[in-house]
Formats: C-alpha cells, structure tokens, sequence
C-alpha cells in the first residue's frame, strides 16, 4: 500500500505463548533483535515475527517501558522526573524471579537502554548483601569448599563488614 | 487410549516444566557482558563479595582485563584517616541506594559522628581497613612513625620522614606493595622537604618526588623516582623568585601535580609540575584570589574550593590550564553560629562526591585527618609496575572484629590486641564515664571496678591465638589484671590510644 509512512508502520510479534503483539515500527527500531531481521528481510514482513524465547510477561513489560520512555523524551520539558519516577515504580513492581526474566529476554531482544536500567537495578539489589543473598539471586551453586571460602573471605576481610544480614 | 493420555498429558504439562527450567537455568550462566555490567555498576566492596560466589566468578574477577575495565568504570571514592601515624583508612564509596534520599547536594558532613550511627547529618562510614606495615627494624623507640600517604591513580605512597628507607608503593585494597630503594641523603639545611607521589600517563609510570624548598636561596631541589626503576634522579627547577610560600598538599591531576602557592604581593596562585615537561611553572590564578582554598578532583575537572569569611564557593576549570575557564558550581553561605568543620558535596546524577574540610574545623578538638582522593582498583601490581626486579608482597588487611565503640568525652577506655604482637591497653576514665558503664547503658563490655585513671598493662598475645574469640580475649585480660573483672572497649584506632609501638 503506497503512502503509508515508515512511522506508521505496525509489526506484529509472537510470544512463546502464541500471544500476538502489534509495535509500531518505530519501537521496534528499539528492540534490535527483531529490527535485525526485518533488515535481513528482502520483502516486507507481514506475518507475526516469532520470538522463540521471550514469553508474554516479558514482552509486555518491554513493551511498556519503551513505549513509556518514547512518550517521555518527545513531550514536554519535565519528563525527566516523571520519567525518573517511572522507572523507579517499574523497578520495584518486579520480584527478582521476574527482574532476571526480563534481563533475559532484553537481553535477547537486545533492547540496549532497558537492559542497562535493568542491569544497574540488579547491581542495586545485590549491593552490600551477603554471599548467600548473591548466591541464591543468581542460582549459582557454591562450588568451594568451606576451607577454600574460610580463606577467601580472610583475604578481603574488611570487605565483609557492615554486609546486610539475610 | 493410552497414547492419547500420554500425549495429552505432555501437550499440558510439558510446556509449563520446560518454561521455569529455562529460565532458572539460563540466569545461572548468564552472558559474560551482562555479568561484567552488573559488576562495573557496585562498589568495590561488593566486587569482592561476589568473588567469593563461585570459582567461575572468582576467576573472572580475578582477571587483570576485568580489573582494567572495572578501573575505567570506577568513580573517586575517599580514603580518611585520623593523625599522621594512622594506620585506618575508611573508605568511602559513593552509595547511590543510602544517599539517594539525601534532597540536599551539599551538606554538613559530621565525621566522628560516625561513631553515633544514628546522627543524619553524618555519612555512614564503611568499611574500616587497617593496613598493617612492617616497623623497620631499625626503629628502636617505642613511637609509632607518622607516615605520609599520598594517593594517586589508583595506589598509595607511603613514607616516613624519619626513616629514608622506609617508603611503598601499595593497593590499599588487594593488599600488594612494593618497596622503593632507599632515598638519598636529606640536604640539610632545609626549611621545606615534602614527598608527593604522581603517574605519567604517557609513559603508564609512578613518580614518586621529594622536595627541598630553600626559601633564602630561592631554589627547588627535586628528586625524583619512576616506581619499578631502582634510582633517584635530581631534577633541575626553577623556583620563582616571588614565590614565597608553597601549601603542602598538592592535587595530582592530568598528569601533573599542582599547588596552592603565595607570592610576595599576598595573591594565591596555582602552580604546577608537569611530569611530561618536568617543569615547575604557574599555572593559573584562583578563581577569586584568596589564599584559603583547596584544590581538589571532582567529575573530570579540576575545581577549586574557596573560602571567604562566611562564604564557600566551588569552581570548575572547565578547560584545562585556563585560567579564565573558571566557572562557579555552587555558593554556599555559613552563619557564625554555625561553622562546619567539613562538607560533602554529592553529584547524583554523575554518582561522584568529594569531601573537604573547612577553615573551621577545629583540630584541637576533633583532632587532624587526611581525607584522600582514592579510586579503588583490583588490577595486579605486576600488571601495574613495570620494572625490572619488582619485588610484590603482600600485607593483611585487617578489620577489627566488633566495632562497636563508645568514646565518652574526656576518656577512652580500650584494649587492642593483634595476634602475636605485643599489646597494651590503658585504662582512663572519670567518674561520670565510669558510671555510665556500671549502669549497663553500653552494650558488650564486662563491667566491674572502675580501674584507677592511668593505670597501663601490657604483654604478649600468643601466637596462634584467634584474635576474634571475645570470650579468650576477655579471660587473658582478667588474668592479667589479677583476676579481677576489667573494663574493656575495643579501639578501631588504636593509634590513638596507643602511645607506644605496634611492632610486627
């Protein structure tokens, strides 16, 4: 169809689920994953672009926030705030569980601005807590044994103090 | 029939299993720039938790190309140290999540406050370090020397006037130092020898310098040594004429060390020695010509702080080396019934801060600091130093278990006690302090009878001896004191107290 902008265009992605969402094109320049493959494209995509590894949660969540953030920085003088405020509510609506989903799946979808925001929420989270709280955040077993993580820690000793109890 | 079942079952099932599995096990290996991401973005002391996670982290840490990156990433941080014979250094990092909350930039900054947790002017301190160094041997008063520390790019400098032989080179945070070859003889007589330690971007090289000032003959020796090398080499300068007074606490920046000097006409000047041109030169006016200022490092620039009767400026070189690039950050005022002592100044956005004292702080009642502009690194020395022949080795640092200290006005009652080192204690108190302590308001002591103001023991802890056992800690000193209960705080700066040696 002639005289349709490329603004205006709408992609239509697929979830793992089967979920159908409609993006407009310009924020899915944002997601470079998919913006990879309708360059790769000789045709026009029309059919659902599938996702195979991002589920429906994460590709809402996405979603918004960019959707969000592209209101903030074409309106008006004061977004900076109430952009500031968004991320801070978006932030903390997550469990962990659904924190690392989403680094995953902004990850994969390659969504630079999110994943920092994401990664720098991650760092919040873990800062001034024990090796235990890290541990279990990440799901990464202790492969010391307890003489190896007894000399470990006397090493960095001072490291240690003032750590936030579990 | 079964087979329908069974496929039904897996068509329902299967998907639901597969989707939690994926996403627990896919966040345990995480890609390596996601990981190197959340690292760069915590404190350093965080950095080192995470070390102890797992060995895959431990060695990604561990690596010198890691630490080079996280280098890169890491904001000034401050090092403050109580007297010049301290061996405690707090570090202080920026917290975005503690200080996220303060409204104001600017602030008063109360710093033995921090002994108070709970005063909200004061920033939370922490962690505490002790670097232990090993006393020369040849020291054989009981007095602790003072050691400069002078910090830059990363590592400190430290020295003992008394001693020419004794200076290093360390990582405050991992723990590693070097020796520096024994300094030339100090040329007498000399009003003015100060040490200052610099890095040649350039060349990647330390510069240590020490400097004679003959104010009758106008004139500047300079010795100077590239860290790795085994040499002093005499530097010729040029000490202008009109140059009457030199401040002691250069700021190194860009390459180059630069002072607060006064000349004949009573004007404030910056001067600078440039380790590229190894010249002593002018460098730019003050922003308003005072003489009380600090110079200082703070987001990239170099900035002044100004202080005028009751006025605080901070100003910013915005270019450079030139002079009329000064530009005003902030314009504070005080009242005369409110002299702070020392201030922070927090940017949020660029997540960097500095501290700086005032004219007013008071050392004959707060006593002297340092506060050093330090920025952590986990990169090897070896990685750091070059040269042939570098000997690396390491000190423990050491945190002083239980923290918990109360010092009363007027009297501090201590112990400190490191493993297999002599120790002394003593023991001073008043009335009032004593009765405090007999009414149970402090936690985590043994009270008992209120030892004679003065009174002073000392011994030996063993060898082996588990320094952090309380309990065994608590029964030497009893025995000691003749079996009677004593009063015990423990001392974080022991230095303080301690009017006599901590040999090693």
């Amino acid at each position: 169809m002639s005289g349709i902008s490329d603004t205006e265009r709408m992609i239509t992605l697929k979830t793992v689920e089967g979920t159908l969402f409609d993006v407009k094109s310009s924020i899915a320049k944002d997601l470079k994953t998919v913006q990879a493959f309708i360059d790769d494209s000789d045709d026009d995509v029309t059919s659902p672009i599938p996702l195979p590894n991002v589920f429906t949660r994460e590709l809402s969540r996405i979603l918004d926030y960019l959707n969000n953030h592209h209101r903030f920085r074409s309106g008006i003088e004061k977004a900076d705030e109430e952009m500031a405020r968004y991320d801070a509510e978006f932030a903390k609506s997550m469990s962990h569980e659904e924190l690392k989903a989403l680094i995953l799946a902004a990850n994969y979808l390659n969504v630079k601005d999110l994943l920092e925001f994401l990664n720098q929420t991650v760092a919040d989270v873990i800062q001034n807590k024990s090796v235990e709280f890290v541990r279990n955040f990440f799901g990464i077993e202790n492969d010391y044994t307890p003489e190896e993580e007894e000399k470990l820690r006397n090493e960095n000793e001072w490291a240690f103090n003032g750590v936030e109890q579990d | 029939m079964e087979k329908l079942i069974k496929s039904l079952f897996q068509c329902f099932f299967a998907p639901r299993v597969r989707k939690s599995q994926i996403r627990r096990s896919c966040f345990a290996s995480l890609p390596v720039d996601i990981i190197t991401d959340i690292f760069v973005r915590l404190p350093i002391k965080s950095v080192l938790i995470c070390r102890c996670v797992c060995k895959y982290w431990n060695t990604f840490i561990s690596d010198p190309n890691f630490a080079k990156l996280l280098f890169t990433y890491t904001p000034p941080a401050i090092m403050i140290r109580r007297r010049c014979y301290s061996r405690i250094f707090h570090l202080v990092e920026y917290d975005r999540i503690e200080w996220h909350e303060r409204r104001n930039n600017l602030f008063c900054l109360s710093l033995f406050e921090v002994l108070e947790p709970n005063n909200s002017s004061s920033i939370k301190l922490d962690p505490k370090f002790e670097i232990f160094l090993p006393n020369p041997k040849s020291i054989q008063s009981k007095r602790v020397p003072p050691l400069h520390v002078r910090s830059c790019n990363g590592l400190f400098f430290m020295s003992s006037s008394k001693e020419s032989d004794y200076s290093f080179v360390c990582n405050p945070i991992t723990g590693e130092f070097i020796r520096l070859p024994k300094q030339p003889p100090i040329l007498t007589p000399c009003e003015q020898i100060s040490w200052y330690f610099g890095f040649h971007p350039k060349t990647n090289q330390y510069k240590v310098m020490r400097i004679h000032i003959f104010k009758q003959d106008h004139r500047m020796v300079v010795e100077m040594h590239t860290v790795g090398t085994s040499t002093w080499i005499n530097i010729e300068v040029d000490y202008p004429k009109h140059l009457t007074y030199l401040f002691k606490h250069p700021t190194y920046f860009n390459g180059a060390l630069h002072w607060i000097g006064i000349d004949v006409d009573r004007n404030a000047s910056i001067w600078a020695f440039d380790f590229d041109t190894e010249q002593f030169q002018f460098f730019s006016n003050t922003p308003k010509g005072q003489s009380k200022g600090t110079i200082l490092k703070f987001r990239g620039s170099l900035c002044f702080v100004d202080f005028n009767e009751l006025l605080i400026s901070m100003w910013m070189m915005k270019e450079y080396g030139v002079g009329e690039s000064w530009t005003p950050i902030f314009l504070y005022s005080v009242t005369t019934s409110q002299l702070p002592g020392c201030m922070a100044y927090l940017d949020r956005e660029n997540q960097e801060f500095m501290i700086f004292s005032t004219p007013w702080y008071d050392c004959k009642v707060h006593g002297k600091f340092q506060v050093l502009c330090h920025v952590p690194t986990l990169i090897p020395l070896k990685n750091i130093i070059i040269g042939d022949n570098v000997k690396i080795h390491t000190i423990m640092l050491m945190s002083y278990f239980d923290c918990l200290i109360i010092v009363f006005s007027y009297s501090i009652v201590f112990a400190k006690l490191v493993c297999g080192n002599p120790w002394r204690y003593r023991l001073e108190s008043t009335a009032a302090s004593a009765a405090r302590l007999r009414e149970g308001k402090e936690k985590g002591y043994i009270h008992g009878e209120a030892p004679t103001a003065g009174t002073a023991r000392h011994g030996t802890a063993p060898r082996g001896w588990d320094v952090a056992d309380r309990e065994k800690t608590m029964a030497l000193l009893r025995e000691e004191n003749g079996g009677a209960e004593v009063w015990v705080t423990w001392s974080l700066d022991g230095c303080r107290q301690l009017r006599g040696e901590r040999g090693l």
